[in-house]
Order: C-alpha cells, then structure tokens, then sequence
C-alpha cells in the first residue's frame, strides 16, 4: 500500500507503549494495533490529532506517502 | 468483528424457524399417509367421480411432487436459521448471509420450476399462483444477498477505521 504509518518508530521514540497510548488517545488496543500494522483502511481526524497530541508530533510524521516505483 | 446489539426478536424468530425445521422434518415421514387419507376423504366424500371434471393428479405423482416441495422448503428455512443466528448475535453483516440469501433465491427458482412443471402436467389455479410467485420471491432473494454483500463490505471497512 502505498500509505505507510510510522506510529511504531514514534512510538519507539517517545518510549511509549501500545496499552498506554491506547489509554491516553481513547482506542482500543485491537484498533491501534490495526494502524500499527498498516491495516487501517481509513483514520479518524479526531484519532489522528490524539496521536498527534500524545506524540508531540506531525500528521505527516505519522503518515507517509511511499510512490509505487520506490517500492 | 465489532457487533450490533443482540437482538431478541431475531432469536424468538430464530426459535420459530427451529420449530418449523423439526416439524418440516418429522413431515417428511407422514406425508404418504397424510396424502393417503386426504385422497380417501375424496373419494368418500364424491368429490372424485366420472361426472366431476376435477384436476386430480395421481396418487404417486402427489406424494412425489410434495417430497420435493417439503425439502426445498425446508432448505429454505435452513438458510434462514443461520441468517436469524447472525442477526440474533448482533452479527448481521457477516459475509455469509450474502450466499445464504443466493441459496434462498435458487431454491425459489428451483421450486418456480418444480410448479411450472406441474402447470403441464396437474395444473391448478393455486399451481399457477405458486409458479408465479416463487420467480418473485427468489428475485427479492437475490437482491437481499446483493444488499447484504455490499453492506458487509462497508461494515468490514468501518471495522478497519480508526
């Protein structure tokens, strides 16, 4: 897929683990591991800016567009 | 999957649809003896005689041709319990239900065809009506299993939005 979703290298970063975030953004675990795992359809604005808010990061910190040819 | 609410009225028309299943099933021993003694009451009552031009299909021909009416029919019902399991599980999204909705609508058309084939051979004024019918109901059928498999697919993708 073309959309790739670093949550996990954030999340690395910010020492944090999936439980915890998932508390603090209102997910479940289950959903979260979704995204996590690049399964997600579709992401929520109000999910987006709780990640971006729990994180101290940008949308597009989360969120990469990878063109099918560096693939 | 995420679920709906359970819902009573599914598992109490789910029941139903049990108890018809059983009883469709143990129908399928007395359906001889059952056709035997509705010709007998015929032929007492004089209902069936050379001067009465009544449309009268034979004997082996009546058992035959509701064995094969009773197990489509109970084919149908079948589906249903599975579909109504779903529903009573707050589940109605699930895949299946799409396939077992085309299961009902080939059964329908398999039974348009059992009473087409009657209209040529003992036609009656309710064997025409049921041959008219059954096309209706197997094309409502379809279009319930195209419903369901398009809804499955948003609900799959609602459950993959975060």
């Amino acid at each position: 897929m073309p959309i790739r979703i670093n949550l996990d290298v954030l999340m690395a970063k910010k020492r944090i683990g999936i439980n915890v975030l998932s508390e603090r953004i209102g997910l479940t675990q289950a959903n979260l591991s979704i995204l996590k795992n690049d399964k997600a359809k579709a992401i929520r604005f109000s999910t987006l800016e709780a990640i971006c808010r729990e994180l101290e990061c940008q949308p597009g910190d989360i969120i990469e567009y990878i063109a099918e040819e560096e693939e | 999957m995420g679920q709906l609410k359970n819902n009573h009225l599914a598992l109490v028309l789910r029941i139903i649809a049990d108890i018809l299943i059983a009883s469709g099933f143990l129908s399928l021993f007395f359906i001889p003896s059952v056709i035997r003694s509705f010709y007998d009451i015929l032929y007492d009552s004089g209902a069936r005689t050379e001067n009465i031009r009544t449309p009268f299909e034979p004997y082996d021909f009546a058992v035959a041709f509701v064995y094969v009416c009773a197990v489509l029919f109970i084919g149908i019902l079948i589906a249903g319990h599975f579909i109504l399991r779903t529903l009573e599980k707050g589940n109605p999204f699930d895949a299946r239900n799409s396939r077992r909705f085309t299961i009902v609508g080939l059964i329908s058309l398999l039974l348009t065809i059992v009473f087409v084939a009657k209209i040529f051979m003992y036609n009656t004024l309710l064997t025409m009506l049921a041959a008219a019918l059954f096309p209706l109901i197997g094309l409502v059928a379809f279009v319930l299993a195209e419903v369901f498999k398009q809804a499955s697919d948003l609900w799959h993708e609602h459950q993959l939005t975060v």
